[in-house]
């Protein structure tokens, strides 16, 4: 590879006639030498997919969510058809602020809610439960036999004898716990929803579904009703509410960067210009988005800034670079070429880096992390033509302004005469890592945090650390509902579904049910688990219920005959039309990932000891079931993640370096970083999930960034045979006080994030502030540190 | 495959959706099943076992004792606020009734036709009987009866009356140990009785080593349900289904029907100290007679929920409890009942008096103890 470009100071050419615009690469000369069309064409492009962009939507799909992938998916997919109420339901708990739920006023609010909810589009109708609904019933025994109605009896009126006659079906009903509290002030709505519309066939829209609830949740709150929702739905739909709010905290980022990108030039057109081309690639990435298919959902919606924020750090390099050519008295348009042929190779390799470390994610069998990888992957690439490529030559129409360009040559002057002993007094620091003693101490520091990083990663949660939704805060309207339903309702929000598959009709044999029963028995056993329901339960009730509600027949009974009469009244959910297939319902009280990997360890030794041809227990549907699912691939997907985007970060950095020894000098740091990043998560209690997986590996694709930029320029002095301190040195005063300026920049910028109301935004913004600013560092201190062991000062370069 | 005399009316009106998938009862039979009997499966260790469901309580000396699923044995020696599980119980289904005459010695009785005992105040206990064995009993009993019938000098009822008794008891024997055992009373260490679904009722003298069948001994030709066996010195009361009342005046050898007025079920009977009966069952009925069972008042218990538990406290009150949790009770001989306003539990299986004074319930969230001082409070209102 030629290293020619990588001259960090071309020949100062003040005069462009004096300039050869036939030198340089064919790249450059066909970009350089047709300004203006490329200048257009962006223009162009920019404005098509300014209007596309118009086009894009928010939104969120369960299925995306999910590892499709999974076996316990795929038995839940595969069985989800036969059987309803399995996984996407919104509950409304309507409680009674004052008095009980047997009061007129309460039961007509009651209907009203219950009433606009069955119209909401997605919800699955014949099976929305509450006591309004006809198939919520009581079953009651009189002299006769079974005698049952619907709760709210027929001829209903809110009379006081009627209110008695409700309390009494009510408590008949076997509901208490399930749809009514049993202290009596609230009940549920329960209101299963399908991912399709089954009129239009179009997908949900969760954010006006939720709009649509919180007008609900407007209209009939008062103060003798307060209304309670969770469910997937809501969670989603309070996550793309808050988005709005952390578009706020985009724009503040946003005015962060620029501000200190100000500051640290002085010059506004080149800020505004920098600022300009990174905007230039989230507009391009916003409208790319809508024209290939793809929308955004609350995870994506972080990618923009990153992309902006990567750009920004690209962008204020060729700045860097342009300034320190125009100080020198290079005519700007030399200067963006010289620039263009020193650092568009670094960029390059480094933008194509960040790609490959998202394009890694697509191994991660989640929907949603693969159209991030996707998203992310675009507007990296997208940079390359924005930032690499429209930057420069933007640059080289306007140049930068001349106060800001002898700002540049002062200090560059005054660091240059002074070499020897007066350097900067950071600089100075940094390259004190060049020498054996702050070298061995910056190593052997590094190898202390890196073990006990090591060991403490080792605790790395898989999942969720906090009962509710962890995406929301824990003090959010959210998690006080959530709170509010584990507090008053045995069967909590956290369900987790073992489908139990036997020969066609076999589902209700009586063999089956002692092994339903006796699974039951075994997850009863656990902490986590508050209930279980099942035909083996049902079986029970019904027996006692057949037997004049007597509890003394609680039991299942030995009789087939008794037994086949029960499931004829059998609720739906339990099992399917064909009877070979019966689902047992485990109420947890909590996602937790212990919680959950208790509940699979118990059903998968259960099924390895008592499962059979003719009798298998499944894992899993049910929001537990599949969030267990999804821990397993997450898991799986963290390690194997890691190890791509590292095999991936490798080979491009060998690519540049062309040498073993720099590859090493520039990926050990990474490492150290990302063994730290897990440590801090365990020490923050995040756990891993779909919404921290990512982080990673984007914190990996962005910080090999600055090592890519100081490496190569320190790589091509030691080629000209400067000592590795004079080699870092030059690098330092070239890209490495921009790798400073844009790793402070960004941590600060996404550090503002810790104040977003989405919990897992907050999460992110902790966890990617601390890798900009560690990978920095990193770069800064480890790199030469690194170095001096391993990239001697000799004439020859490596390789 | 059906059973060839389902008495109960409500079972015929089963019948059209029994039938419907009657063939289900066909197919499964090569399932493999490696699940344990209940049987045979000792109750385990359960880390829920003081919330899960308790089916009765009672007294053995000072200690409490309560049955309830799963075979689940609770004990309390502090009168019931603290609960811990029996040692060792052999089976896992659900057990309906216990009692303990003296404070070491008790049964309890459960599905499956099983009876359990404890020699050492219920904290380990062993089966005395099951199903098969129970259906063998009256089989064998029946068989005699019959062969008495046919040589002997009975009447063609009578003789038709045993034949029947035999072909039901046979019928026993082929469903296998499917009926529960839902009461049981042991007037003192060797004289038992257990009563059960269907009639089913046995009798033992030698504190449950041998067994006897009551089926022809109690007048209950259509073998209702026979909820509870209660007794005291002077006699001893089992109340079933379809208003059945029975009550032995000669220590359990001779049982006559009682007519009552209500053909629901009775889930219990008591006899108070002046020689009042009460009786409790469905839809919230409690009679009263005052003359032994000639005539019964009806007593009003408020609503129409069914009365399943009544014990005659200390002090000679009485108190009921009924399926929704809610207590009433009778200071005046059962003439009246008040309902107390004790916040009523999720629901009530049983009730005992504890030996300081408390009250204690059993229901499906396990047991709960109400302080005497409220007992008491509650007379003087």
């Amino acid at each position: 590879m030629s290293h020619a470009h990588a001259m960090p100071a071309g020949v100062v050419i003040g005069d462009l006639a004096a300039f050869d615009s036939r030198s340089g690469s064919l790249g450059e000369r066909l970009l350089f030498n047709n300004r203006l069309v490329i200048v257009v064409l962006c223009l162009i492009t920019t404005l098509a997919l300014g209007y596309q962009s118009l086009g894009l939507s928010l939104n969120a799909a369960f299925e995306k969510m999910i590892p499709t992938g999974h076996p316990y998916i795929a038995n839940f997919l595969e069985n989800r058809s036969q059987l309803a109420g399995m996984g996407n339901t919104l509950r409304i708990a309507v409680e009674a602020k004052e008095g009980t739920i047997f009061d007129a006023d309460y039961l007509d609010t009651v209907r009203k809610i219950n009433d606009e909810l069955f119209l909401l589009p997605g919800v699955d109708r014949p099976y929305m439960k509450s006591l309004w609904t006809p198939a919520v019933r009581w079953t009651g025994v009189t002299e006769d036999g079974l005698d049952g109605g619907p709760v709210v009896p027929d001829d209903y009126d809110g009379s006081p004898d009627s209110l008695e006659q409700v309390r009494l079906n009510v408590e008949r009903s076997g509901e208490i716990g399930q749809l009514v509290a049993a202290n009596y002030k609230s009940s549920i709505v329960l209101v299963p929803l399908q991912e399709k519309i089954a009129e239009t066939g179009a997908r949900i829209d969760y954010a006006q579904l939720s709009e649509r609830i919180e007008e609900l949740r407007a209209k009939y709150e008062n103060d003798r009703v307060s209304i309670h929702v969770t469910g997937f739905a809501k969670v989603v739909g309070d996550l793309l509410a808050g988005l709005q709010q952390v578009m706020v905290f985009f724009a503040i980022a946003i005015a962060i960067c620029t501000a200190v990108l100000y500051w640290y030039t002085r010059c506004l057109r080149s800020t505004l210009l920098v600022v300009l081309c990174s905007m230039i690639a989230v507009v391009w990435l916003l409208g790319l988005l809508p024209t290939l298919g793809y929308e955004l959902d609350p995870y994506s919606v972080l990618v923009p800034f990153l992309v902006f924020a990567i750009g920004m750090s690209h962008g204020a390099q060729k700045m860097n670079g342009i300034m320190q050519d125009i100080g020198r008295g290079t005519h700007k348009l030399v200067a963006a070429r010289y620039t263009f042929r020193r650092l568009f190779l670094a960029g390059m390799t480094a933008l194509l880096a960040d790609a490959v470390g998202f394009a890694v994610l697509m191994v991660i069998d989640i929907q949603v992390i693969q159209d991030l990888a996707v998203t992310a992957s675009i507007g990296v690439a997208v940079l390359i033509f924005t930032n690499l490529v429209l930057l420069p030559i933007l640059l080289s129409y306007t140049g930068v302004s001349p106060v800001a360009a002898e700002r540049s040559l002062r200090a560059e002057t005054m660091e240059a005469n002074d070499s020897g002993h007066g350097k900067h007094a950071f600089w100075a620091f940094l390259d004190l890592f060049t020498q054996r003693k702050w070298a061995t101490i910056a190593v052997a520091a590094g190898v202390v945090m890196g073990v006990v990083g090591l060991a403490t990663s080792f605790q790395l949660k898989i999942g969720d650390t906090d009962p509710g939704a962890p995406e929301l805060r824990a003090d959010s309207r959210y998690n006080r509902d959530n709170a509010f339903m584990v507090a008053n309702y045995a069967a909590s929000s956290d369900v987790y579904i073992v489908m139990v598959k036997t020969p066609q009709y076999a589902c209700a044999h009586y063999d089956t049910l002692m092994s339903v029963d006796a699974l039951e028995r075994e997850l009863q056993q656990l902490p986590g688990v508050e209930a279980t329901s099942s035909l083996a339960g049902l079986a029970k009730v019904s027996h006692a219920g057949m037997n004049e509600g007597s509890l003394k027949w609680f039991e299942i009974p030995r009789s087939q005959d008794m037994l086949n009469a029960i499931i004829t009244r059998a609720p739906r959910e339990l099992f399917n039309q064909n009877c070979d297939l019966t689902t047992v319902y485990v109420y947890l009280k909590d996602h937790k990932a212990d919680t959950l990997t208790s509940v699979v360890n118990t059903v998968e030794a259960f099924a390895a000891q008592h499962g059979s041809d003719e009798i298998r227990f499944l894992n899993a549907a049910g929001n537990a079931g599949i969030e267990a699912a999804t821990n397993i691939v997450v898991r799986k997907a963290n390690v194997e993640m890691l190890f791509l985007v590292y095999a991936a970060v490798i080979i491009l950095a060998f690519i540049t370096f062309r040498s073993w020894r720099a590859v090493i000098c520039a990926v050990l740091p990474l490492m150290l970083t990302s063994v730290l990043c897990e440590a801090l998560m365990v020490w923050l209690n995040i756990g891993v999930k779909v919404a921290t997986l990512p982080v990673i590996a984007l914190g990996v694709g962005i910080g090999v960034d600055y090592a890519l930029y100081v490496m190569t320029v320190t790589l091509a002095q030691l080629k000209h045979g400067m000592s590795l301190s004079e080699a870092y040195y030059k690098a330092l005063l070239f890209t490495g006080k921009v790798v400073v300026l844009t790793g402070i920049t960004l941590g600060i910028a996404v550090a503002t994030w810790t104040f977003s109301p989405i919990k897992f935004q907050a999460d992110m913004g902790i966890l990617l502030a601390f890798m900009f600013v560690w990978n920095m560092l990193g770069a800064l201190i480890l790199l030469p540190a690194l170095g001096h062991f391993l990239l001697r000062p000799k004439k020859t370069v490596a390789i | 495959m059906m059973r060839p005399n389902l008495p109960s009316t409500r079972r015929t009106a089963l019948t059209a959706a029994i039938l419907a998938i009657a063939c289900l009862g066909g197919v499964g039979g090569a399932l493999a099943a490696p699940i344990s009997d209940l049987l045979d499966l000792p109750a385990p260790v359960n880390a829920r076992a003081v919330r899960s469901l308790q089916l009765a309580v009672t007294r053995a000396g000072d200690r409490l004792v309560a049955v309830g699923e799963h075979g689940n044995v609770l004990l309390s020696d502090d009168h019931g606020r603290n609960w811990r599980q029996a040692r060792r119980v052999p089976v896992s289904v659900a057990l309906t009734d216990v009692h303990f005459p003296t404070a070491q010695l008790g049964w309890a009785v459960g599905h499956s036709g099983v009876v359990l005992h404890s020699a050492d105040g219920g904290e380990t206990w062993a089966r005395q009987l099951d199903g098969k064995l129970a259906a063998q009993v009256v089989v064998e009993d029946a068989r005699k009866r019959a062969g008495e019938s046919e040589g002997g000098n009975l009447d063609a009822g009578n003789r038709d009356a045993a034949a029947r008794r035999l072909r039901e008891a046979e019928g026993l024997v082929a469903d296998g140990p499917d009926k529960p055992f839902l009461g049981v009373h042991f007037a003192d260490a060797e004289r038992g009785w257990v009563v059960g679904a269907y009639g089913l009722a046995l009798a033992t003298k030698d504190g449950g080593k041998s067994w006897t069948s009551l089926m022809g001994t109690i007048p209950n030709p259509r073998g209702k349900h026979l909820y509870q066996v209660r007794g005291d010195a002077n006699a001893l009361l089992v109340a079933g289904e379809q208003g059945a009342l029975f009550r032995s005046t000669d220590g359990g050898s001779a049982f006559s029907a009682l007519a009552t007025p209500y053909a629901g079920t009775w889930f219990g009977a008591l006899r108070t100290r002046s020689d009042t009966l009460l009786a409790f069952g469905l839809r919230g009925n409690a009679w009263r007679s005052a003359d032994g069972g000639a005539s019964w008042e009806r007593i009003d218990a408020g609503q129409p929920v069914t009365l399943a538990a009544g014990r005659t406290l200390a002090d000679d009150s009485i108190i009921l409890g009924d399926a929704s949790g809610r207590l009433l009770r009778s200071t005046d001989g059962g003439r009246s009942l008040v309902a107390l306003t004790v916040a009523p539990t999720s629901g009530l299986t049983g009730l005992v008096q504890a030996a300081d004074g408390a009250l204690i319930l059993s229901g499906p969230r396990g047991l709960t103890r109400i302080e005497p001082e409220f007992l008491v409070a509650e007379v003087k209102k």
